[in-house]
């Protein structure tokens, strides 16, 4: 089974709920790409799923492994997919308290912070040989879109920082 | 000293002994507190990249280039903390004893 599903760096606990459902249905994810979800279908299994964000080394990897969570994939160098059999588990996550899930969404907020810096001075050049042209005016458009969307990004990673703050 | 996390405390308190990898501590602190805190891999992580920061812990030198498991110990500053803190514990135990067991004989305060 394959299935389309885009998700923003905000969400990746959505994510790892709507993947654990599907799991507890017997379709359990194995493989991203390109937007697209691969399930394997097995009626006598029940995953959790959970999703990482950090820079990784091999000794994160294997500190994961000991404690039950099988690495699935790495998106971007950055995005580590795991999962656990439901029975092994338990009640156990791959963060045990809420600093350290905030310090997670604020390791994704100056990751994306510094690539929307490069984006910005990327687009200096328009500015300064502003013409006023089709072309010029289009492509300010298309960057306010994007900057926009950064904007939106980084308000909502806040908010998930402030979630997990009080919870401290 | 700001007060530690309870997992930064536990993680510094579980290598006072003798050294350990990483999941050799998260096995330590779940045997000592009978299965009950048994810290995530994420969090652990996280943790022990802020005390190696904050040259709190170490990596036993022998291991710093081996292919083998990272071993962590404390340094003489995280043995220090470790003490303090632990002393900042006994004494709120201390206090919340004595405002629990103790007599209300409070009416001068």
């Amino acid at each position: 089974m394959k299935k389309f599903n885009f998700t923003l760096a905000y969400d990746i606990e959505k994510e790892a709920k709507w993947l654990t459902d599907l799991s507890a249905k017997g379709f359990h994810f194995y493989k991203y790409r390109w937007g697209f979800y691969y399930f394997e279908e097995n009626p006598s299994k029940s995953y959790i799923y959970q999703t990482d964000f950090q820079e990784a080394s091999d000794e994160y990897f294997e500190l994961y492994q000991e404690a039950g969570w099988e690495h699935i994939q790495t998106e971007i160098g950055q995005y580590h997919y795991f999962r656990a059999d439901k029975n092994n588990i338990g009640d156990q996550r791959i963060y045990s308290e809420p600093a350290s899930i905030k310090g997670m969404y604020k390791r994704m907020l100056v990751f994306y912070a510094i690539i929307f810096l490069c984006l910005v001075v990327s687009q200096i050049g328009i500015l300064l040989t502003w013409n006023g042209n089709l072309l010029s005016t289009s492509v300010a458009i298309f960057a306010g879109a994007v900057i926009l969307l950064y904007i939106y990004l980084f308000i909502k990673l806040l908010r998930q920082m402030r979630r997990y703050e009080k919870l401290i | 000293m700001q007060a530690l996390s309870e997992s930064t405390y536990l993680v510094l308190l579980a290598l006072t002994k003798k050294p350990l990898h990483g999941y050799g501590i998260i096995k330590k602190i779940e045997k000592y507190s009978d299965g009950e805190l048994v810290l995530a891999p994420g969090t652990l992580y996280g943790v022990l990249t802020n005390l190696q920061k904050q040259k709190l812990i170490e990596l036993v030198a022998a291991e710093k280039e081996s292919r083998q498991k990272k071993i962590y110990k404390l340094t003489t500053e995280g043995q220090a903390v470790v003490e303090l803190e632990y002393q900042r514990f006994k004494k709120m135990l201390t206090i919340s004893d004595e405002i629990l067991r103790g007599a209300e004989d409070d009416e001068e305060i």
